[in-house]
Order: structure tokens, then sequence, then C-alpha cells
């Protein structure tokens, strides 16, 4: 079975005057159908310039050095702009972008918006799409008859939950939600990803959740991968990762989220900081700041490998250590 | 309701203001130093009872609270007093003058604005680019050049040595008749002058325009606009445009309120017959009468122009009508 | 120098002979008056484009493009903007001295400038050379008297006191008055024995070299001990200062005077008002002299007067002549025979405007006039004249006598002859009878006939509401009366030689029937009602406010060239048009209602085209309307005639236009649907765009 999309080696610099900032290197991951996957890990470790690599609206000044995005059988990255544009944004790919709070344009309605989202991508009348749209924000708990106000009018968790409405709004493939609850409280926090696995599970979404809050992730995905400085270390499902967690950062980054239900121990965190992409430490990424770095960590890049059944990971050590797991 | 007491609370502020200016308006011209009646019998010799009679017939003669009064009053009943010089009611003389102005200062506008913004988005969606480097420094350049000194190079290169456009004025001497002859004829006799002006006017517009779409293209929204799969005009002239618009506003709100005043030395270098070249004239005749009624009208219509730009700034962005 | 009175008694005679013989042998042929710049006849333009210009830059592009023929204003400083017209032989240019002149005005009554022999000295602190030298950059000449233009030939004095160029004897003199110097260089004032208090030197910014003048005295005073104030400031502020306060003590001063030089009384008699005598100089041999200049009964006894009256102020010195400026009046070289008035704006005159033509073309140019202001209130009768106004007036009106522009002679003009004889008025005294004989084909714009009635009108309506400008002119007139249709009599309580310029030269005549209705003389604008009518060699035609004012040539005028081609007014019609001809009689208070009015198409071998009858409306108001549906395309002559058996010999006017009848045009209506389907095609194109828009 082929996978929904399919990203092989995924190599995307930032050109800058200071050098080039490595910020997705060598990422490789699919999605099924109707699959939900996670990608979680520090601020600034590459999430979400590849979840914009997968609609192609890197910054103007990403270049993109090798890998492919493949999409149902399409290779994405070899569109032209403007196919890219009618066929893949919002029609197969739509996204809940980070910071969603801004993401909706100030001084057009939110039914405005979502029905451009329509008529940009279907032939629909105007009518039409706005009845769409209604039940669109029915179905995502927004009153319709707060549908003609603007985005101001709007609670944080309310335009969370429009912004959710527009990414379903032309029946998209795969959903890219990207932090999608960062700044909201618990309490609406917890509604909207109740909305988000809901609708996912209802309407057989693929969907991506970044996040760097791991226990969103727990909650909502079925698969997460973790990246660290611009690369994935660990790929497994999200109950293994969260059972067995094998790379040293994977590890870290558990461990320094506490549970609340589970044995009390003492938070374990990560010293240190990410690395500097500008310039990145050679070999694997994350040695300096791992506790089980070795010599070869230093010169060689630990490959991502299916060291276990289903579950991938990117650590030199992960087989000679078993007592570390 | 809110929209309501917003527009009354703006509109009771305007009419202070105005109240102010004309007084500051009247206080002024009091106090500049110099007599049009001594210019007057500068002129002619006058003898001592000639004199008296020029100033009684200006109601100089009376107190200066008599004339503050008689000024207040007769302003805001439109009527501005007569001209030291043309002897005409002075709110005639500003009729006569008006349509030219409006014509001349409103294309240029018009015209620098639209320039101006376009090349300002252009810059602006290709921030460093060979074309935004270009028209922003052109812009610069524009705007610093004297426009005079432009004025009458435009009329040495295009009036004197090449001849393709009039040196003076707004009609041709005599005016033609037909009434499509006249529209070509004023508007061959604008080009020289709108010209200069956009030159001096566009740079302002465009840098003023770009910095508002540079700030607005980082928005998150533009964006959410983008991953829609929004073409890239969408992008730019809906979205980001209409929320760059907003500090563009007041400036182009200004800028039609001061139309009136028209270009002072525009108009002069090509003697075109407006308000401009009106104020000019007042200026160096001290025909305060004259000065005191155009400034009156231009106070209005900046204090207008700037309730208008509230009102307008309350359209384009429905959080301030909120509030 | 001969006696002009003289000569123009026997001008008289000559002139009477002429006349009579030319009555005899021929139809009266349009007679040149014969001048110092030779026969004067004219015009020769078609049209007088007079071009408002916002700012002398343009004004100057203007000349250098041809736009512009002759010009307001130019300044010998702004030669090299011409530069380029110069060396390609396109402008041409006169030169002259001004005829005017620059000093300093002392406050003759503040003291210590009442002593004459402190303005003696600052007399010995003023270099003239170094002022033509440094402060005109050399062009202008160094003046000693007040009327010394070359244009004054025998007014100038040939005797009067210098004062050379010395600050040591400026000193002694002031040592010899008691004004010593003080231990801190500055001189004590002996009524109060403490330091002087500064003078204060008035000085306007618009001119460059009335900066340098005051500086250069300021400087001097510095060396020489006295203590000064300069203030540098615009004419806004030195005006009032001067003119109406004189609170100043040296002020930069600068005159025009017009050729006759009485003017001189104006400014030092200490009768003249203190606006004019802004000197505040009161000396009584001084005013005998003047008055001698002013009021002598001949030439020789003005003359002497004028002599006498320099040589007296230049002893007194309540005015210090520096210099006169040299000026340069560029023209555009097509036209010839431009003609130099120093004491007006150069070749821009009633004189140029009138009697030059085109090189190629003799009849039918067209003359551009550059002006830098729109007129104000163009009218014979306005106190203020301000200049450009002039130009209008001096083309549209004419006056009895005109003075010759080198000369200064009477010229005949609309007088053809006039006498002289003594007269007692009623209360005893000598006066002047003055009898003016006119020429007898003198139209008035609108057709009407000028007589004596008119030229009485004038004078006793300036008089009675006392005009101003004119009023100095007509104190002494006491009496006007008519002597037949075209000899008009005024009779003067002065026996002034320059009497008969007062009268005869000095007030343009007006139209009675325009302006006995008229209760204001100086607010009336005549230009509003179109009423701006005289019997000039132009007539006005229109006034675009801030574009220009346009005067065609007066076909009719009484020194047009026999040869001349210019014809009348030229209605342009199209084939279809109607042209109404409108007119209103009234003999005092009554409505004449039983005239005919009639306009006669006429063709150009002079056959009867067709005859249009006008109606007449119970308020005397009649028209007639011009029909050309029935007239074929082509050139015509109509005149438009008025006659009523109201008196014995009844009364009626003429007018005479060409008719140019044009075939009709192409209609203009398609034009403007055509707009408008562009425009509504472009409104829905874009409607339609707008719609599908948001779906592309």
């Amino acid at each position: 079975m082929t996978a929904l999309l399919e990203v092989r080696g995924l190599k995307m610099h930032y050109g800058t005057v200071k050098g080039d900032v490595k910020a997705v290197d060598d990422v490789s991951f699919s999605l099924e159908a109707g699959e939900s996957l996670g990608i979680a890990g520090e601020s600034g470790c590459g999430k979400t310039s590849v979840a914009l690599a997968l609609m192609k609206l890197q910054p103007g000044n990403a270049k993109f050095l090798g890998g492919s995005i493949t999409l149902d059988g399409m290779n994405v990255l070899a569109l032209d702009d403007e196919k890219i544009r009618r066929e893949v944004r919002w029609k197969r790919i739509s996204m809940v972008p980070q910071a969603a709070m801004n993401a909706l344009n100030p001084v057009f309605t939110v039914k405005d918006q979502i029905i451009e989202a329509i008529l940009t991508h279907e032939d629909v009348s105007e009518k039409e799409a706005e009845k769409r749209t209604l039940e669109l924000l029915k179905r995502v708990g927004i009153d319709p008859s707060r549908a003609g106000n603007y985005p101001h009018e709007f609670s944080g968790g309310m335009k969370q939950r429009a912004m959710i409405a527009m990414a379903l709004a032309c029946n998209p493939e795969i959903v890219i939600a990207d932090e999608p609850t960062t700044a909201l409280d618990v309490i609406v926090q917890a509604q909207v990803l109740k909305v988000i696995k809901t609708l996912q599970r209802d309407l057989g979404l693929s969907m991506i959740l970044i996040s760097h809050d791991l226990s969103v992730v727990a909650e909502t995905c079925e698969r997460t991968v973790i990246m660290y400085a611009g690369s994935i270390v660990e790929n497994t499902s999200t109950v293994e990762m969260f059972r067995h967690p094998l790379h040293p950062y994977s590890v870290g980054l558990i461990g320094a989220f506490p549970k609340l239900t589970g044995e009390r121990k003492r938070l374990e965190s990560i010293t240190g900081n990410p690395p500097n992409l500008l310039d990145p430490p050679p070999g694997c990424r994350f040695h300096p700041r791992c506790p089980h770095a070795r010599d070869v960590c230093t010169r060689i890049v630990p490959p991502l490998l299916e060291t276990h059944e289903n579950h991938m990971v990117a650590c030199h050590m992960v087989n000679r250590h078993p007592e570390y797991r | 309701m809110g929209l309501l007491s917003y527009v009354a609370k703006r509109a009771a502020f305007a009419v202070v203001t105005i109240l102010i200016i004309m007084t500051m308006n009247f206080v002024i011209f009091r106090m500049m130093p110099g007599n049009p009646v001594a210019m007057i019998a500068d002129m002619v010799r006058l003898r001592p009872e000639q004199v008296a009679r020029l100033y009684e017939l200006f109601g100089l003669d009376k107190p200066l609270w008599d004339q503050y009064v008689q000024y207040m009053v007769q302003s805001l009943r439109g009527f501005y007093g007569y001209s030291y010089y043309s002897q005409r009611p002075i709110a005639e003389d500003i009729m006569v003058r008006l349509p030219n102005t409006l014509l001349l200062v409103g294309t240029a506008t018009v015209l620098s604005i639209v320039i101006g913004m376009v090349i300002g988005i252009l810059a602006a969606a290709r921030r460093g680019s060979l074309v935004d480097v270009t028209a922003i420094s052109f812009g610069f350049l524009g705007n610093s050049v004297p426009v005079f000194w432009l004025g009458l190079i435009l009329l040495l290169v295009f009036g004197v040595d090449l001849k393709w456009f009039p040196i003076r004025g707004t009609t041709s001497v005599p005016a033609p008749t037909d009434p499509l002859a006249l529209v070509l004829d004023i508007m061959w006799h604008m080009t020289l002058p709108t010209f200069a002006l956009v030159i001096i006017l566009f740079g302002g517009y465009a840098l003023i325009m770009r910095a508002a779409m540079i700030d607005v293209l980082t928005e998150d929204y533009i964006q959410l606009a983008r991953a829609k799969g929004l073409d890239e005009r969408t992008v730019l002239y809906k979205h980001a445009l209409r929320n760059a618009m907003l500090p563009m506003v007041t400036v182009i709100a200004l800028a039609f309120g001061f139309l009136l005043s028209g270009a002072l030395l525009t108009e002069t270098v090509f003697s075109w017959y407006g308000l401009g070249r009106y104020i000019w004239d007042a200026i160096l005749k001290q025909d305060y009468p004259a000065l005191q009624g155009i400034f009156f009208i231009i106070s209005v219509m900046v204090v207008a122009a700037n309730l208008i730009a509230d009102l307008v700034y309350g359209f384009l962005d429905p959080r301030i009508r909120q509030e | 120098m001969n006696n002009p009175r003289l000569i123009l008694r026997g001008k008289f005679l000559l002139i009477a002979a002429t006349l009579l013989l030319s009555f005899l042998l021929q139809p009266m042929a349009t007679a040149a008056v014969s001048s110092s710049i030779g026969p004067l006849e004219g015009p020769y333009f078609k049209e007088i484009r007079f071009k408002i210009y916002a700012s002398s830059e343009a004004e100057v592009a203007g000349l250098l493009s041809g736009d512009v023929d002759i010009m307001d204003f130019f300044e010998a400083e702004q030669i090299p903007d011409i530069q380029p017209g110069l060396t390609a032989g396109t402008i041409e240019t006169a030169q002259s001295a001004e005829q005017g002149m620059w000093g300093y005005s002392f406050q003759c009554e503040r003291y210590p400038l009442t002593l004459t022999k402190f303005r003696q000295a600052i007399a010995h602190l003023v270099d003239k050379e170094k002022y033509v030298r440094e402060g005109l950059q050399g062009l202008g000449y160094v003046i000693e008297t007040f009327i010394e233009s070359p244009g004054y030939g025998p007014w100038a004095a040939t005797e009067y006191v210098t004062f050379e160029f010395n600050p040591t004897l400026a000193g002694e003199i002031l040592d010899g008055i008691g004004f010593v110097k003080g231990s801190d260089g500055k001189r004590i004032d002996p009524e109060t024995g403490e330091t002087m208090r500064p003078l204060t030197i008035i000085a306007r910014t618009e001119h460059p070299h009335r900066i340098y003048a005051a500086r250069e005295l300021a400087a001097q005073m510095d060396i020489v001990g006295i203590p000064y104030d300069l203030q540098e400031v615009p004419r806004s502020v030195a005006s009032p200062l001067v003119f109406l306060e004189q609170n100043y003590d040296i002020y930069t001063s600068g005159w025009g005077g017009g050729p006759d030089v009485d003017w001189l009384w104006d400014i030092f008699h200490s009768t003249s008002p203190p606006s004019q005598n802004y000197q505040m100089f009161k000396n009584a041999t001084v005013d005998a002299a003047l008055n001698r200049l002013k009021f002598g009964s001949t030439y020789e006894e003005c003359l002497e007067g004028a002599h006498e009256a320099q040589y007296l102020l230049s002893e007194q010195v309540p005015f210090i002549p520096l210099y006169a400026k040299a000026y340069l009046s560029p023209y555009n070289a097509r036209l010839k025979n431009v003609v130099d008035l120093p004491w007006w704006s150069g070749v821009t005159n009633a004189f140029t405007m009138t009697f030059a033509t085109d090189k190629t073309q003799k009849y039918g140019s067209v003359l551009n006039v550059g002006w830098t202001s729109d007129p104000q209130q163009p009218s014979p009768m306005y106190e203020i004249n301000w200049w450009w106004d002039s130009m209008l007036n001096n083309v549209i009106y004419d006056s009895l006598i005109q003075l010759d522009p080198t000369t200064f002679e009477e010229l005949p003009w609309l007088a053809e002859s006039w006498t002289t004889e003594p007269w007692t008025p009623p209360g005893g005294g000598s006066g002047l009878k003055l009898s003016f004989n006119l020429r007898d084909d003198v139209t008035w714009h609108d057709g009407k006939p000028f007589t004596a009635e008119d030229v009485v009108f004038t004078w006793t309506y300036a008089k009675e509401q006392e005009n101003p400008v004119y009023i100095s002119y007509l104190k002494g007139l006491q009496n006007a009366e008519t002597a037949g249709t075209y000899t008009a009599v005024a009779y003067l309580n002065t026996t002034s030689f320059w009497a008969l310029h007062w009268v005869g030269a000095n007030v343009p005549m007006i139209p009675k029937h325009i302006w006995e209705n008229i209760e204001d003389s100086v607010r009336y604008q005549p230009i509003a009602d179109g009423n701006l009518i005289g019997t000039g060699p132009y007539k006005f035609k229109e006034y675009k406010p801030g574009e220009y004012v346009l005067v065609e040539a007066n076909p009719k005028w009484f020194l047009k060239p026999a040869d001349s081609t210019l014809g009348y007014t030229t209605y342009t019609l199209t084939q279809g048009d109607t042209k109404p001809f409108t007119k209103k009689v009234t003999v005092g208070d009554d409505a004449i209602t039983n005239g005919t009015y009639t306009a006669t198409v006429m063709s150009a071998a002079g056959a009867t085209v067709k005859t249009f009858t006008g109606t007449a409306a119970a308020d005397g108001t009649y028209t007639v309307t011009l029909d050309t549906a029935t007239i074929n395309p082509g050139t015509y002559t109509v005149t438009v005639e008025f006659t009523a058996p109201v008196t014995a010999v009844g009364i009626g006017s003429r007018d005479d236009y060409n008719l140019v009848v044009e075939e009709k045009p192409p209609d203009y209506t398609m034009y403007y649907a055509g707009l408008v389907v562009v425009v509504v095609l472009v409104a829905v194109g874009y409607v339609v765009m707008r719609r599908r828009a948001p779906g592309a």
C-alpha cells in the first residue's frame, strides 16, 4: 500500500547573509490516508518549515537541495506555482496555521474569508458557498449567526475553530495543524483538540499535527515524529513513542513532560540548547547534548533506521546499549 | 449606536478645531508687519483723506475687537470680505479659480497616489529587487527636487526647445470655443504641471505604501491567504492592500484636504490660474482678507478631510468601528 | 530751444491750411500725424494679446519661445536669461537710461536732519561712482540733479551744487556745527551734550542695489561717527513708515517721472501732501521757484523755475540724487518700428502697440505682450492706476493732445488744433481759455460719434467726481462748454504753461453716453459691463481672468493708414445660426420707440443680399436678428443701422461688421455619443469582470 503523502530525504535551507540556515535536513516520513501524524520538537527545530514545504509555502529565501514530496503519486516539488496554487493548496492540503489568532484577516468577516476559499477552488455559486460555510461553522461549534462577525469579535477559541472550519472548507485530504492550540487556555485547548479529533475521525481526514507540546500530540495523533535541529530523530506510533522512546532526545523530551497519570518521578531535563542551524554540529546534531554520545556520533550522521518493528530512530547507540531502554 | 457617537465626537472636535483656527487666522494677520493701505498709497501717492477712505473701506479704522467679531460672523456666513486689490468679494475670486485648482491638483494627486501606491506595492512585493531599489530611488529624488526648478526645466525643455507643450496658462490665447477642442486644449495645457506635480508627489506615497505593505506582508493572515491558494494578485491587492491602506487613508485624506491650497509654486511656474497662484499673489500683495479667506477654507477642508479619514478608517477597519 | 507753444501756433495755421486744401482737393484722406519719430499712423496689428504669466521666469521663457513679443518688466540682471535669443538673433533690444532716479530722502523735520549743514555733511559721504560700479554692476549712470536723464533735455539744471566724496570734509562740517566726536568715536549732539541719537536708515529689500546703497552709507556714517540704525525691510513694512507716518530719517527712494517735469513741485513743495513730500521739506525760496516751474505762464518762466529749483534743492539737500539705472528692453526681432519710451516700460507702450508692425506682415499680425499680473480694474477713472491697467487704458482711450515720445511737444490727436487765449475769471485774476477743435471723423468703439459734448462731459465729470488721478489737473477748471459739435472750450483760472497738458494731454476722453449714469466713477468696473469703450486704436475684446486680455484693432481709428486692410469685427457664423443685435435708445428719461433698427447684409461687391428689420420694446430696446439660414456660405459685410426722427436732424447710429458664413461643420453629437458608448462599455466590462473575479 502506498502512502497518501510520502516525504523522502527532504532538504531545505534558508539563504541568509550569514550563510545557509540548514532548517530541514534529510527529512523523510509518510502519511497514510486517514492517519493522524504528530510532529513534535522544540521551537526552531524545523517542524513548521516541513509543514510549509508540503504546500510549497516556504519563504522566498528557501532553497530545496534535495528530496521529494509525493502526494498521491504526484511530485509536489516539481509542480509549477500555478498548479500548486490551484490543485494542492487548500484543495488537497489545507492548514490550521500557527497562531491562528492572527491568521484571520482583520478587515474581512469570518464568513467571507471561508467563502473566499471555497470560491477560489470550486465552481459553485456564492450562495452555495455561503451555505457550506455556515454548515462548517456549525460543525466546529460556532453559531452561524456569528458568521458575519469580524475576527476581533471572536474569542481565541472561536477563532481557532473558525480556522478549522476554514481548513475543511474545500474537503481536503490532508490537514496540517501547526500549533493549533498554543495560545489558548487549557480548557479551550481541550475543546479545540476535541473538535479536531472528532472531525478527523468523522471525515476520515489525514492530519499532520505540529506541536512543541507533546501532550497535544499524544492526545490527538496515532503516530508521532520527533524532530531535532532540522532532522527526524524518531518516528513511531504514539503509544510506542511514549512507552518506549529510543532516541536520547525523545527520552529527554518525554521525560521533561509531566504525566498526569503514572508514577511520579523526577523530571528529567536535557542540558544545553539546540544548536545554531547556521553551523550545526557535525555527525549527530544532538551529540553535544547527548549523555551517551561517543566518538562516532561526532563524525557520522546517524541514519533513520527501522530498528524495531514500525519504529524508526536515528541514533548510533540505540542497539548498543539495550540497558538504555 | 457606537458608530453614531463616534461620528458625533469627531464632528464636535472638528468644529472646535475650526473655531480655534479661525481665531489664529485673524490674530496672525494682525500681527504681521506691513499695511495694505500704505502699499496702495506708495503706488499712487494718496492724499491723507484718500488714505482715510481706504482705511474705512477695508474696515481697518474700527477697533480690533470689532474687526474680530465682524470677521468671525462674516466668515461663518461664507463671506470673507473684499480683496484689497481686486476689490471683488474673495469668495468670488476663490470660486473662479477653484475649478482649475481642483482639476490640476486633483488629477495630479489622484495620479500620484495611484502611481505611488502601485509602485509602493510592487516594491514591497519584490522587496530588495531592482524594481524596488529603482522605484524608491526615483521616488526620493522626485520628492526632494525643488518644484520651481523642475517646472522651469520642464518649461525650457518641452516648451521652449521642443515646443511640445505650452509655456503658460490654462487655455490657449484665445481659448477655443468648441467644447471638445476646449477640453483637449485644457488637457494639453495641464500636461506639464501635472507631470511636475506627479514627479514631486508620487515618491512620498510610494514610500509610505511600501512601508505599510512590508509590514502587512509579514502578517500571518497573508501566509494563510497564500495557503488558501489565492493568486498573488488577490493576496496583494485584496488581503494585504486593504490592511496596508489604513495608514494611507490619513495621508490621502490630508492630500485632499490640502487640495485647495493648490500647488503654490507649480501653479506659479506654469501660470495656472488656480488658488495656489492666488495665495502666492495675495502674499506678495499682503492681501490679508484674501489670505484669511483662503486659509479659512483650507483649514475647513483639512479638518473635514481628517474627519472623513476617521470615518473611512472606521469603514476600513472593523476594529475601530466597534470602539 | 524754441518755445514749443510758438511752434504750435505756427503748426495750427499750417494744419488749418492743409485741412482746407485737402477738403477742397479730395474727399478726406486719413492723415498721419507727423512726429519726431516719423509720421504716426496705425494700428497694424489686428489684435493684441496680453498674456498673463505668473512668474517672470516663465515670461522670459515665453520671450525665448516666441510666445511673447514685448514684456512688462525686464531688469538688466535678466540679460543672461535671454542670451540664447540674442545670440540666435530672435530677440532685439532697446537700451537707454531710466527716466527716473534713485537717491536718499531725508526726513527734514527730524533733528538733526533739520540742519542743512548736517545733510550736506552726509552728502559728502556718498561715493556715487562706486555705487554704480558695484551696486548696479555698472548698469547705470551717476545723477547729480533731479531731472537729469537725457530725455528731459533742457529741463536739466546747468548749475547745481555738487558734493564730492570726502569723509574728512564731512567730519569737518560736523565739527563746525558742534557735532564733535566723543571719546567713543561717536558724535556728540551739541544740544544735549550726549552722544547723538542713531539715524534710522530704511532700505527696501526687493532691490539689491538699494540695500547696497544703504549699507555703503551706513559704513561711511560709522567712519565719521554718526550712529545709525539700518533697517532692511520689505516694501510692506517700509511703505507705512515712509509714506504714511514719515517715521524715518533716511530712506532709499526711487522716483519715476513723466515727460512733464511739473512733478518736481509735488515732491518738494511745502503744500504738497506728506505722502508725496515725505521729506517734509519746507523752504519758502524753493517753494517760490517750484511755483514758477508749475504755474509759470511761459516756457521760459517754467524753465527758469525748474533750473532755480534744482539749484536750490541741490544746495539744500532734502534728497541726494544718486544714479539712474540703465535698462534694456527686449523684443521679438520680427517687430519693426518699435518705440522706446524711457519714462514708460521701454518698448512696451501704447506707441509701440499702435505704430509698430511685423517685418513680414504689414497688416493683420498679432502682437503678444507678456504680463506678470492680471489687470485690476481697467478704467480710465480708477484712482489706482495699476501698471497693467494703464497699458490697457492707453490703447483704448485717447486724449485730445498726445505728447511726442521724444520731444514732448504737443501732437494733434483727438483735437486737430487748439487755441490759447487769456481769460479773466469772474472773481478776477488771470486765466486761460483753451479751445479745442476736434476731429469730426472719430467714433466711439460702439459706433456713436465722438463730439465736444463728450469732451466737456469728461472734464466736468472728472472734476465733480473729484477723481483722485485727475483732480490736480482739473482744479483750475472754472467752466467748460461746447462751441458747436466739434469745438470744446475750457476756462481755467490759471495761466500755467502746463495747463494745456493738464486738460488736453493728461485726461483721457470718456464717452458721455456710458458714464453719465455712473454715480461712483472710482468704483465702477466698466470691464464687467463691456463698457470699456473709448476712441483709441484698439477695442476691448475679451478678458479671461488669469489668462489673457484681448484687444482688437479699431478699423475706424482716425490715424488708420490709407492702405490698411484691417477690417471690422468679424462674426463667423455657421449657416443656420442667428446673431442678435440689441440697442437701447432713450432721450432723457423717455424711451424712443419709433425708430427703425435694421441689419443689412451686403456682398463683397456691395450688393445688398438681405435686410433684416428689428423690433422695438416699450422700454426703447431694439432687437434685430441676423439669420443666416438663407445666406450662402461666403464673406459679407453687415451694417447695423438705427435711425429715429427725434430731433430736427434725427438721431442714429451705424455699426459695420464683417460676416463670414460657414458651411455646417460635422456634427459633434456623434463624438459625444461615441464617447458615452465607450464609457458605458468600459463600465459594463468592469462590472462583469469584477463579478467573475472571485471565482477566477
